[in-house]
């Protein structure tokens, strides 16, 4: 159909900025080495993909690994959407109580995000990618104005010790941000609707080196502007970094701007995996239509998403430490898992693969 | 779900067909050739109704025969009926006539090839068709011992004259607009396109009314889908009345809870026939000034006929601000409650102290201050439009006292808050579309409402909702969004820029079928190599 992966850009975006600061100066080194986890997987959904075109993910699971077993592939992933969506709707709400709407309580936003998403999600893939498509212009038009204004502020003498940690923690770190290239596993579910399967690899790729240079600027950026040891301290350091922009008395608090677009960024990201959490659990149950389950994980989503995860702190850890492993397990090595199941059982359209 | 819902109750009570009190009593009756029981079936046809008037008198034949005529009187020309109808008839000398010694064709064919030359006339014997012909403003002449009365057309009755468009102003380019007569209206129309190729079909909508609508296309560029799906919709629409435009608005739109207009509305000849080169279809009703253009996509709401005759940077300069113009009137008001009761940290701080120290002993919180001085402007123009027009003199000045000066003085809203609104106000009045226009007003208090309650995310989530909402909507199957979402770089030639005239060689593709080509390539202004006088 269109260009989902872009989603993934807009997504990917505010997250590693937490996380990465940990390798210092050479931060920025980290999401260059994460790369290859997002080309990997998409290169095993292709493959996948081309063995079985216009087939959904529950129904050729069902085919590879048999019945039980396929279907219980399919609650997994179903139950991975649903933590990444939990997680992904904390990360808002962390962010809105961290920048502007600090009094509101979680839920509320809670409850608002899943209310908007869910709105989004009644709708349909085509108006989420539509979505996109109007948003995604403004999304990268403010963040390249961020990054021009940024580019003055910039003090490159901070990047300086290079490699100072050496290379194995910044291999180690790329994990984090690997996961979230990772979620372009999403595809996994979106391949069979895509109007031109066959332009879905090289817009893939596009996605993954636009996302990994626009993460690699954002870093850099971050380190010159604030500076490795600050930063690593700040739960959103691009926030930070938008608010210290200042030049004269006419540009000021431009955060107030890159806010919106930000959020919408999350809330279609949101959106999207809300809709794939309901369309999956639908498909699994055999359900005609996935609009009532809309409804009923409404409710479910906001709970998890509030009481899961009890405060910043141990969220920060989850993200960090818990959930890239995890992540990543699922992005890689179930869909691989798959792919070897299904070379070796022969199933699907012929053995070659091009 | 809710749409489900409504649809329901709302079509509960229409379960039954549709039928008029008339189709029991009249089924398809003919005339006699007596001329005594004709008069007696059209007078119980016509029985009350004071306005149709019939005249018996004898033509000149060689055995005198009985005739008579039955018209409206509210709708026919006298002067053409004695002059150029009656007295053509009856001062005729039928002793010369060759036929009618012969008896070789019938008195009605003679009358239609001879005597009425100069004007429409059609025979009729069918009781149902002559009676639409009778309402339509014809005049039915009946003459004993035939069975087929003759029709002839002699309209004529009060017609408001083609003015200068009262909702759509401009200052270049033409200034007529339509009115309420539809032959006028077509008429507009074929000035501009003066071609075999605009094609003009009509049909009768509305079992009592009888309503004229016709259906304007150029064959070729309009795309063959679209315009067959507006005739089955239109053909769909079974009613008793329609009196405006408006209803015929609602009754084929694609979506039917939404506050965005899907299909598009104008007065302006001139912009109707340059949306027909887009390819688009016209839906002209008889009574209405204002005409339906169909696929409407939201650009097209923002786009004045008038960018098309100015220079076209200032066109799009101003296209841009019309943009800026949605947000602010969308959400100015939404953003200063945000801002004003949560953030008051993203206000510069110089200006902060001004505001804080005017806001101080306000009785209100900023939220109601916004809401209360929007109702009241909403009250306002709302009294404005519907005032006569000597009062509205009156309304416009205790008006502009009450929301500006005065409220302020008696400190019940901040200076801050009469500027906002009006700022509003005026960003509202700005898009060419009204219908548009009162969609934004409804969402902008809905934002005001959010934003008091979340703040700048209670506007960003509304937003998203409106932004889903958009991206669902379709009008006759063309995205509402397009061409920004799906995204059609070529067609971005006259989104938020109107390229000049020589560069847009294309038609929007969505719209069109065939031709998109709109003019041969390179017409771009070129320059002579030597000036005029150089030798």
């Amino acid at each position: 159909m269109l260009l989902f992966m872009s989603i993934t850009t807009t997504a990917i975006l505010f997250v590693p900025g937490i996380i990465v600061q940990k390798t210092g100066q050479s931060a920025w080194l980290v999401t260059l080495f994460s790369s290859p986890a997002g080309i990997i997987t998409l290169l095993i959904i292709m493959k996948l993909g081309q063995r079985f075109p216009r087939t959904s993910l529950p129904t050729y699971s069902e085919i590879i690994l048999g019945k039980v077993i396929g279907k219980f592939f399919c609650v997994a992933y179903a139950l991975f959407f649903f933590t990444a969506n939990t997680l992904i709707i904390r990360e808002c709400s962390e962010f809105l109580t961290y920048s502007l709407s600090s009094g509101t309580s979680m839920i509320v936003l809670n409850s608002a995000i899943v209310v908007v998403a869910g709105f989004g999600a009644f709708k349909g893939i085509e108006v989420i990618a539509r979505a996109n498509q109007f948003v995604l212009p403004l999304f990268i038009i403010s963040f390249v104005c961020l990054f021009g204004l940024a580019l003055f502020k910039a003090d490159y003498e901070r990047l300086l010790p290079l490699w100072e940690t050496g290379i194995q923690p910044i291999l180690l770190n790329s994990v984090a941000p690997a996961s979230f290239f990772g979620e372009i596993v999403i595809l996994l579910m979106l391949l069979p609707v895509v109007n031109k399967p066959r332009e879905a690899w090289s817009k893939g790729l596009w996605t993954i080196f636009t996302a990994t240079a626009f993460l690699t600027i954002c870093a850099l950026m971050i380190i010159t502007v604030i500076g490795p040891n600050l930063s690593g301290h700040l739960l959103f350091p691009l926030w930070n970094l938008a608010k210290s922009l200042e030049y004269g008395n006419y540009i000021q608090r431009i955060e107030g701007f890159i806010f919106f677009f930000w959020l919408t960024g999350i809330m279609i990201k949101t959106t999207l995996f809300y809709y794939l959490t309901c369309f999956m659990s639908a498909q699994i149950f055999g359900f005609k239509s996935y609009h009532p389950i809309i409804c009923y994980l409404a409710p479910l989503q906001v709970a998890s998403a509030t009481f899961l995860v009890s405060n910043t702190i141990q969220f920060q850890n989850i993200l960090g430490k818990y959930w890239p492993p995890f992540g990543l397990f699922f992005e890689i090595v179930l869909p691989l898992f798959l792919l070897l199941v299904a070379v070796i059982r022969k199933k699907g359209v012929g053995g070659s693969i091009r | 779900m809710i749409k489900k819902l409504l649809t329901k109750v709302l079509s509960r009570s229409s379960q039954k067909i549709f039928k008029t009190p008339q189709d029991d009593t009249q089924e398809t009756r003919t005339l006699t050739s007596d001329i005594d029981t004709n008069l007696q079936i059209l007078h119980d046809f016509f029985h009350l109704c004071e306005d149709i008037v019939s005249k018996e008198f004898i033509l000149n034949l060689p055995t005198s025969t009985r005739s008579f005529i039955i018209y409206a009187d509210s709708l026919c020309d006298p002067v053409m009926i004695n002059e150029s109808i009656l007295k053509p008839i009856m001062q005729e000398n039928y002793f010369q006539v060759q036929e009618i010694t012969t008896m070789n064709a019938s008195l009605p064919q003679i009358i239609l090839k001879r005597i009425l030359i100069n004007h429409q006339a059609k025979p009729v014997s069918d009781i149902q068709q002559l009676s639409n012909f009778l309402l339509n403003g014809h005049l039915i002449l009946v003459i004993d011992g035939y069975s087929t009365a003759i029709a002839i057309a002699v309209q004529g009755y009060e017609e408001r004259a083609v003015n200068e468009p009262s909702s759509e102003q401009n200052i270049r380019g033409p200034r007529d607009s339509f009115v309420e007569s539809l032959p006028t209206n077509v008429s507009l129309l074929r000035r501009r396109i003066r071609s075999s190729r605009l094609k003009y079909q009509s049909m009768t909508l509305g079992e009592i009314s009888q309503t004229k609508v016709g259906i304007c296309y150029i064959q070729g560029i309009a795309n063959d889908k679209i315009v067959k799906e507006v005739k089955v919709r239109l053909n769909r629409i079974n009613i008793d009345s329609i009196m405006d435009s408006g209803y015929i608005e609602e009754l084929i739109a694609d979506e039917s809870l939404t506050l965005f207009p899907l299909v598009q509305n104008t007065e302006r000849p001139d912009r109707t026939a340059a949306s027909l080169f887009e390819g688009k279809i016209a839906i002209i009703v008889d009574n209405t000034p204002s005409v339906l253009i169909v696929p409407c996509t939201i650009v097209s709401l923002f786009q004045a006929s008038e960018d098309y005759y100015n220079n076209n940077i200032f066109a799009t300069l101003i296209r841009i601000g019309r943009f800026f113009a949605i947000n602010i009137a969308l959400i100015a008001p939404a953003i200063t409650v945000a801002v004003f009761s949560n953030n008051a940290e993203l206000i510069p701080l110089n200006f902060l102290t001004t505001v804080a120290g005017a806001r101080s002993d306000l009785p209100f919180p900023i939220s109601i201050e916004i809401i209360l001085m929007e109702l009241t402007f909403e009250l306002l123009r709302e009294a404005g439009v519907r005032l006569p027009r000597t009062v509205g003199q009156a309304i416009s000045t205790v008006g502009g006292l009450v929301i500006g000066q005065a409220a302020v003085t008696a400190g019940i809203v901040s200076p801050i808050t009469v500027i906002v609104v009006s700022i509003t106000a005026i960003a509202s009045f700005v898009f060419p579309d009204y219908s548009l226009g009162t969609s934004i007003r409804i969402l902008r208090f809905v934002l005001i409402i959010l934003s008091s309650f979340l703040g700048l995310f209670g506007i960003v989530a509304g937003l998203m909702v409106i932004l889903f909402h958009l991206c669902g909507l379709r009008s006759f199957g063309v995205p509402y969004l397009w061409p920004i979402a799906p995204l059609s770089v070529r067609d971005l030639k006259d989104t938020f820029v109107r390229a000049p005239w020589w560069a847009m060689s294309t038609r929007p593709s969505l719209t069109t079928d065939k031709e998109s080509l709109r003019q041969a390539s390179k017409q771009g202004p070129t320059k002579p190599d030597k000036e005029v006088n150089d030798q």
